[in-house]
């Protein structure tokens, strides 16, 4: 049986519970085809076959302004979806219907399922689902996934459409009707889109007309897609436009709100379309909620909101949770720093005397030395970093105490000219700095995001820096004052620099999701994915970079570089071998201390080159994410500044490093 | 008046606002529509951000965009 399913919601609607709920633990998350957007796919097995499910990423609306929402509309269209499940948060219905009301127009057999009902009953909202049923003409589930209530229900409506598509109701008409001058012009357009793309054998159009012509109407950055399908709409487009304006052309009942139209009037700050939508989807809500006063005390959630939500009491309260959260990442660091490497003994043991049999400088004993130190170097240092930091991300995340902290420390983040959302790359970037850049997309507006990738490209260690700092700390006896001072001067000059030369503005809209106690299988789910790609992806690249950085130590190539030594014993304090190190990094943050720690280094020799690693360029994955997200030009603008500001920092340190 | 002016507590209606259009679009999704009734909740000190309540979800708004949304009372 061949049979796809997406869910689709706006963020915080209680998305991914279901989405696991549906699939159990089998889902696979992985990043949608040529974009950094992820989405997680799964099967759910039934006595009558299989079907896959997609979970796509969540979005307010079918407006693509932000790659999530093209990806979402890219599933939409892409995957072969038979069934929409279209995932709304009760509590905020009217907003979750906007949504509801443009994927309708999608003409995808759909139904709605109505989330987190138990916070709506707290909120007074009584829903009439029945009522709602009949005016979306889709059928509606009402659940409180977190408990699992609602979930056979749903299981079975989409087995049944599985079984037998044919017994989804048909809609006579859509929903979203609007006013009679709007409709005019979607008819119009509609007709001229029938006629220059018919739906023919071999050609099938994608989209419903009346989807084509009010998303041609409302103007997405998903046009370009649109019209690399369709390019007959580009021609359309234009064709109107050079009509319209050389006034050869009045579309009947104009009201000068199509996007497209050079007579379209200033004063529509919104357009005509949306507006209408969002009127319908109110109009909607109030027909089927009944509100009612609340009667008895008011729960313990509502008056913990109330009290994070307040200034005076949730910025302690928040600053409190923010430290303990540092804290106990620091604290399962240093556990695992003197736990892991008394397991992982007896395999170094093995290994050690393995390569002992083999002749020194054959390649035989440089794979046998290598393979575990691209392996089990991850595992002392990296991993327990990047779980602990994943763990306390989701907790925060699930709890809805993340958002709270971005705005508290919104006006902290504004000296810096960045937003206040800008905590959560930075945060993220101390596990990883790739999904830190892939969160920047939170942020307002490019120039931010520029700035906040900077940061995070340049001074933010990651869980591999940091486990380089460390590591070279207690080998040599490195000083930590020095190395994190260095990376903190940095990190502010640099900010400043980058937010004053773009002049990125720093608006903060964002939504506030409410407190919730999260479940322990979301977090460790969310952490045990995050960590599971992470590992796919970095486990081969450190085997190969571990085998590569040893033969250059074995055979003896690197003493080459020590003719540098003059060079760099000036200028940096620091041997020529140890820049090697500092290069390294560019390929992968893991292997500098697989150079580094095989140097005999002194403190202070150390501290200027763990100094240097920390500041030095970004390691390739987030390189290509960079080049990717901002382009090649951005990307090669950072190298720059990586460079001057690796090599002025060892520059700088020499001069006022005492001997240690 | 703008939204910056109000207190915590008051209750206003958005008539509309000046923005670039990714925080005018952010603003749409979120709900603060010309039209739309909104409650200040918090605000917070040394000039950070506005909490709002729109229906029945909160929006923090940055001081800056928050002087740009015109509001009656």
């Amino acid at each position: 049986m061949q049979f796809t399913v997406a869910l689709v919601g706006q963020p915080n609607v209680g998305k991914s519970v279901i989405m696991n709920l549906l699939t159990g633990a089998g889902a696979v998350v992985s990043n949608y085809p040529g974009t950094t957007v992820e989405i997680t796919q799964g099967y759910m097995e039934g006595p009558s076959g299989r079907i896959t499910v997609i979970d796509t990423p969540g979005t307010y609306s079918l407006h693509s302004d932000t790659e999530e929402q093209r990806v979402a509309q890219r599933v939409l269209l892409e995957a072969g979806v038979d069934l929409i499940v279209n995932v709304a948060d009760a509590r905020n219905l009217s907003r979750n219907l906007y949504l509801t009301l443009q994927l309708l127009d999608l003409d995808i057999p759909m139904v709605l399922a109505l989330n987190q009902m138990d916070m709506a009953r707290e909120a007074g909202m009584i829903i009439d689902t029945t009522a709602l049923e009949e005016k979306l003409q889709i059928p509606v589930t009402p659940m409180i996934a977190s408990k699992g209530e609602g979930l056979e229900e749903l299981e079975k409506l989409i087995w049944k459409a599985a079984g037998s598509p044919e017994t989804l109701p048909a809609r006579a008409t859509s929903p979203m009707r609007f006013s009679p001058e709007i409709e005019r012009v979607i008819g119009m357009l509609q007709g001229q889109i029938e006629q220059i793309i018919p739906e023919e054998e071999g050609k099938h159009r994608l989209h419903p007309s009346r989807a084509l012509a009010i998303h041609l109407m409302e103007h997405d950055a998903l046009d370009e897609d649109l019209f690399s399908i369709y390019p007959e709409l580009a021609h359309l487009v234009e064709d109107l436009q050079e009509k319209v304006a050389s006034k050869r052309f009045q579309c009947a009942g104009c009201f000068r709100g199509c996007w497209f139209c050079p007579a379209a009037d200033d004063s529509h700050p919104v357009l005509p379309t949306c507006l209408e939508r969002t009127r319908q989807a109110q109009a909607i809500t109030t027909a089927v909620v009944r509100r009612c006063r609340l009667e008895g005390p008011v729960s313990t959630r509502v008056r913990l909101e109330r009290l994070l939500d307040n200034p005076s009491t949730g910025i302690p309260i928040l600053a409190l949770v923010a430290y303990l959260a540092v804290r106990l990442t620091l604290e399962i660091l240093e556990f695992a720093e003197e736990f892991v490497p008394v397991i992982l003994e007896p395999v170094v043991g093995f290994i050690a005397g393995l390569a002992g049999s083999f002749r020194q400088g054959s390649l035989a004993e440089i794979i046998i030395t290598a393979i575990p130190e691209g392996v089990l170097l991850p595992f002392e240092v990296v991993m327990p970093t990047m779980l602990s930091i994943y763990l306390i991300m989701a907790l925060l995340e699930d709890s809805g105490l993340m958002p709270r902290i971005a705005v508290m420390m919104d006006r902290i983040m504004s000296f810096l000219k960045i937003p206040g959302q800008s905590i959560i790359p930075f945060l993220l970037g101390f596990g990883c700095r790739a999904p830190g850049v892939l969160a920047t997309r939170t942020l307002p507006n490019r120039e931010s995001r520029i700035v906040v990738s900077t940061l995070l490209a340049i001074p933010i260690p990651c869980a591999a820096t940091l486990g380089i700092i460390t590591g070279v700390a207690r080998a040599f006896g490195a000083d930590l004052r020095v190395i994190y001072g260095a990376i903190a001067v940095v990190f502010l000059l640099l900010a400043r620099l980058v937010a004053r030369y773009l002049q990125a503005d720093s608006e903060l809209v964002m939504e506030i999701p409410p407190v919730r106690l999260p479940s322990a299988r979301a977090v460790a789910g969310k952490a045990w994915m995050r960590m599971e790609s992470f590992f796919k992806q970095v486990l081969p690249v450190l085997m190969i970079t571990g085998i590569g950085v040893r033969v250059l130590l074995n055979t003896g190539i690197l003493s080459v570089l020590s003719r540098l030594d003059p060079i760099s014993t000036g200028l940096f304090g620091i041997t020529g071998q140890s820049l090697v190190s500092v290069a390294v990094t560019v390929v992968q943050r893991y292997a500098a201390p697989m150079v580094l720690l095989n140097l005999p280094l002194g403190a202070r020799e150390a501290t200027i080159a763990a100094s240097m690693i920390s500041l030095s360029l970004p390691c390739i994955p987030v390189s290509y994410l960079i080049a990717r997200e901002f382009g090649w030009k951005t990307l090669a603008a950072i190298y720059g500044l990586a460079l001057g500001i690796t090599l002025s920092t060892g520059f700088v340190l020499n001069l006022i490093l005492p001997a240690m | 008046m703008t939204l910056l002016d109000t207190r915590p507590g008051d209750e206003v209606t958005i008539d509309t606002a000046r923005a670039g259009r990714g925080a005018m679009r952010r603003l749409w999704d979120l709900g603060l529509l010309p039209g739309t009734k909104v409650k200040t909740v918090a605000a917070h000190p040394f000039r950070g951000p506005i909490l709002v309540r729109v229906g029945e979800c909160t929006v923090a708004v940055g001081r800056k965009l928050a002087s740009r949304i015109y509001v009656t009372k």
